[in-house]
């Protein structure tokens, strides 16, 4: 399993961070995920990847948190602001930062499921058959998000 | 195919181009769409931005997984538990009662009893089928005999 951590680790938990937006939250996430997945290793079947079956459980996981988080009323994610945030508000309040913040940044704004088709494909290079299984949705669905998701950035990013 | 589905599909394969994972016949034809078509330059810029801007994990988190993955009890199947159980138990207790037999003597009488003096079925009809067949007699006269060999 230590090789398994050593392979994965940074995947889950740029996984959790694309759900949670919250560094911390997400390395608690990422240590949760390991957890579950050591403890269902029997049911691992072999059918998908083995990072497409860690990375579902860290979406299961990261999701789980939000809304634990959202019960609590901790609010720490601020998940409001995908949709209360115009584009030229985010150019605006990222002029100041790096690019590489500036990126991150804007990818926060996006929709869920275009941001993880998008963080998926390019920092994951994922397939969008695996991308679709993994934010449980039509290898299509993925395709389209994943679309949408690159124009929106190019947009904001121009 | 249309130029859209071809475009398409290119666009797809942008994301591994940038990581190099392309074959080198597939990395030359993406490599010749991108310095043909602005829109692609475009969208490669933002890949390469994404990909740059992507967060590594922090420093020790790790350490801090293999460590509670490592504190994880680990369970062993219970059905093969309980048998292994059951065959223990069963071994133990078939020894306690030989054990219990012979130290009381009665194993070792019927042990005796079967191997030396009676064979198997005048044991068992010894003390029914051949005292009940002898005449009043003739039981009297082996009462005699017995208790003459006792004294």
């Amino acid at each position: 399993m230590d090789a398994l951590v050593r392979t994965h680790h940074g995947s889950v938990f740029r996984m959790c961070v694309g759900i949670l937006r919250d560094p911390d939250v997400a390395a608690d996430a990422t240590q949760e995920t390991f957890v579950k997945a050591y403890k269902a290793l029997g049911r691992f079947r072999g059918d998908a990847s083995f990072k497409t079956w860690i990375m579902t459980i860290a979406g299961n996981e990261a999701r789980a948190q939000l809304r634990k988080a959202k019960r609590r009323r901790e609010s720490p994610l601020e998940e409001a602001k995908e949709v209360s945030v115009g584009t030229e508000d985010v150019v605006d309040r990222m002029a100041l930062v790096d690019q590489a913040q500036r990126v991150r940044e804007v990818i926060t704004h996006l929709p869920e499921k275009q941001r993880l088709a998008v963080t998926l494909r390019v920092e994951e290079g994922l397939s969008f058959r695996e991308i679709g299984e993994i934010i449980d949705s039509t290898e299509g669905s993925a395709r389209v998000n994943y679309h949408h998701g690159i124009r929106r950035l190019r947009e904001i990013l121009k | 195919m249309t130029r859209h589905d071809d475009l398409e599909m290119l666009q797809e394969l942008l994301p591994v181009w940038v990581r190099g994972e392309l074959d080198s016949a597939q990395t030359r034809e993406v490599q010749a769409a991108v310095d043909q078509n602005p829109a692609l330059q475009d969208e490669v810029e933002v890949i390469r931005a994404i990909y740059a801007a992507r967060r590594d994990p922090p420093e020790g988190l790790e350490g801090g997984v293999i460590e509670s993955v490592r504190g994880v009890p680990t369970r062993r199947n219970p059905s093969w538990a309980l048998r292994i159980a059951a065959v223990v138990i069963v071994s133990l207790g078939s020894v306690a009662v030989w054990q219990q037999l012979r130290s009381s003597g009665a194993g070792g009488y019927m042990l005796d009893a079967a191997v030396s003096d009676w064979g198997l079925d005048e044991g068992i009809v010894a003390g029914g089928l051949v005292f009940d067949e002898l005449s009043e007699e003739d039981l009297a006269v082996l009462l005699k005999e017995l208790d003459e060999n006792a004294s």
